[in-house]
């Protein structure tokens, strides 16, 4: 290009600006501390608007009072001093979203904090945003597998659905996440972890397992750790969800897990409180339902005409001593399309995942399974709900007629079938195979102790010989030729 | 009960003896005081002052306006920013020199930004976005 043509082209950029007055409205901080402001002035500013302090430092209005604004500081407040000048922006709180996100570690307001550098994105989202409308949605018909038989077989989740993981502590909730997520490769998902109020140190382990097993090539990392302040604990999930409508809205899947919401809970608390809100139950604001229903609300499966997309939500809630009747349990069991119960108790008995199926439900069920899986697991959750009556039973009866032992053998076989390890999520057709293979007998004759090492036995010779058939049940075939496949296949295994 | 603020009071104070007969206000001052004495805010009567004679500036149109610029203003730019903003408006002058040129107006809470250095800053965005 000669300079010629450079600078008729700068000339002409020059010549087509307009200079025009900036307006600004701003107000003056009266008071600042623990992560809040306040401000005076600003008379025309708006809810959740970003505000600009000295230095850079934002912050989101929260209460607009009569003659002052309320508003939380995202950053380093310690360098606000009171009378500093506050501008709007007339902006609400926006994040980064787009596929540069994939594969990173960023923070509550999508800034990476991986190191591996800045991301170039182009589009952001904002974080609030009104759920899509009953006509805008499609029912939950698509299965997100997430590789643990016994959700799967019994508590299966759907595309689009919501479905809450709540137990104690220790109990493996976050383990049932980081397992459903190494599970979606290959099953074009794409994922969002959110960490919120998490240790780093279990962050950075949880990451490294993802790494390890090939899930951050389709999984972003949202992280607001624990000293991190509640402002951004408050502000995860909202921008993991907004990071999700981006892919959602290009017709693809996402499953997002909020690790965990308690304790976004607790973060909004503290903020209410430090923003004098009036306390209400256990010291929640009066709105603490609507903070994680207007978040959850908008995980759904679209319609054809929206793009098809879907947002899997896992919303994780952390329990004190099993009680579901305290205040956060009931609001977010409230909301959610079903709940996979984990007890310490179960965990301790050497169940894992410590799932309690008999309370455990999902309110889409078979709509969300393929039919392989809906034919061979339709009755296991009543199997297993009559295997613990009967095991209860047989505990103060010494003489048992053979249906009934036999019924409590076949149970302790399924129940011990349905542990499984920590990061090894398994394929549905094997699934499909081993709870078949259980269900018809095949493992009668195995020693409860040695049934784990006969599935392992059957899936190497399934995978080794029948792939064929394993893929037919993978695409979801079922019918008396592959059920007669099955059974001759098991039938062979155990010659 | 929530406590009211200073500056309702000021406004309470303006709202009271705006368009009272000029006979009528040592009653109603007397009356304010009570209440501030019931209330316990005689302390803060100072306070409520400066923002009475604020809140009554802005509600009458005689507010100050501020402007920050290079050079001290002609009488000409002086009418002219009374013209815009309001003739009983008083112009309070402060100079910057570290400016290019060009001023900065506040007027209450918004800030009419007309520098130059503000327009070279967009100039450069424009050129190269």
């Amino acid at each position: 290009m000669s300079t010629n043509t450079i600078v008729e082209q700068l000339k002409k950029r020059i010549a087509s600006f307009e200079p025009s007055v900036e307006i600004e409205e701003t107000g003056k901080v009266i008071e600042v501390g623990d992560g809040i402001a306040r401000m005076s002035g600003l008379s025309r500013c708006q809810a959740q608007e970003m505000l600009e302090f000295s230095g850079g430092v934002f912050g989101v209005a929260l209460n607009l009072e009569e003659e002052t604004v309320g508003a939380i500081i995202l950053g380093d407040y310690t360098g606000i001093q009171e009378g500093a000048v506050v501008k709007r922006t007339g902006r609400v709180l926006s994040v980064p979203v787009g596929y540069e996100l994939v594969g990173r570690v960023v923070d509550a307001l999508g800034v990476a904090v991986d190191g591996k550098g800045e991301m170039k994105t182009k589009t952001f989202y904002p974080m609030e945003k009104v759920a899509p409308g009953v006509m805008a949605r499609h029912p939950v018909h698509e299965p997100v597998q997430t590789g643990i038989k016994a959700i799967d077989a019994m508590i299966p989740i759907g595309r689009g659905q919501r479905e809450l993981i709540i137990g104690d502590r220790q109990t493996g909730k976050t383990a049932v996440a980081i397992d459903t997520i190494i599970n979606q490769k290959g099953q074009n998902m794409k994922c969002i972890y959110v960490a919120v109020g998490q240790k780093r140190s279990k962050v950075a382990r949880i990451v490294a397992k993802l790494e390890e097993a090939g899930a951050m090539e389709y999984t972003t990392v949202v992280v607001a750790g624990a000293s991190d302040p509640a402002a951004m604990s408050f502000l995860a999930p909202y921008a993991g969800v907004a990071m999700a409508e981006f892919f959602a809205d290009k017709g693809e899947d996402v499953l997002i897990v909020y690790d965990d919401l308690t304790k976004q809970a607790w973060a909004y608390r503290e903020i209410s409180l430090l923003l004098r809100r009036p306390p209400g139950r256990e010291a929640y604001p009066g709105d603490v339902f609507y903070l994680h229903s207007r978040l959850l609300e908008r995980a759904c499966k679209l319609s054809d005409a929206h793009g098809g997309g879907s947002i899997t939500a896992l919303p994780i809630i952390e329990t004190q001593a099993g009680d579901v009747t305290a205040y956060i349990p009931t609001n977010v069991i409230s909301i959610t399309d079903g709940q996979i119960f984990l007890e310490t108790d179960l965990f301790y008995r050497g169940i894992r995942p410590a799932l309690n199926v008999g309370i455990s439900v999902s309110r889409v069920g078979g709509a969300a399974q393929i039919t392989p899986m809906k034919k061979v697991s339709g009755k296991l959750k009543l199997a297993m709900a009559q295997f613990r009556e009967l095991e209860a039973f047989a505990q103060f009866s010494s003489d048992l007629d053979p249906e009934t032992k036999k019924q409590i053998d076949r149970g302790r076989r399924i129940t011990e079938l349905l542990n499984q390890p920590q990061y090894a999520p398994m394929p549905v057709e094997h699934q499909v195979a081993v709870i078949y293979a259980v269900n018809n007998g095949f493992f009668d004759d195995v020693a409860v102790d040695a049934v784990r090492g006969s599935e392992a036995s059957l899936v190497a010779f399934l995978e080794k010989s029948k792939r064929p058939l394993l893929n037919k049940i993978m695409a979801g075939e079922w019918g008396k030729d592959v059920e007669e496949a099955l059974k001759q296949a098991c039938g062979e295994w155990r010659k | 009960m929530r406590k009211h603020t200073v500056r309702q009071y000021a406004k309470a104070l303006y709202a009271m003896t705006a368009e009272l007969p000029e006979k009528l206000v040592p009653k109603a001052l007397d009356a304010f005081v009570e209440i501030l004495i019931r209330e316990r805010m005689l302390h803060k009567a100072e306070q409520m002052l400066v923002e009475y004679e604020s809140y009554a500036e802005k509600m009458t149109g005689a507010s100050a306006i501020d402007v920050v610029s290079k050079y001290a203003l002609d009488g000409k730019i002086k009418k002219i920013i009374q013209e815009k903003f309001g003739k009983k408006r008083r112009i309070t002058e402060a100079i910057d020199e570290t400016l290019a040129g060009g001023c900065i107006i506040k007027d209450g809470d918004i800030v009419y930004d007309a520098t130059i250095d503000t327009q070279l800053k967009k100039l450069a965005y424009h050129i190269t976005h």
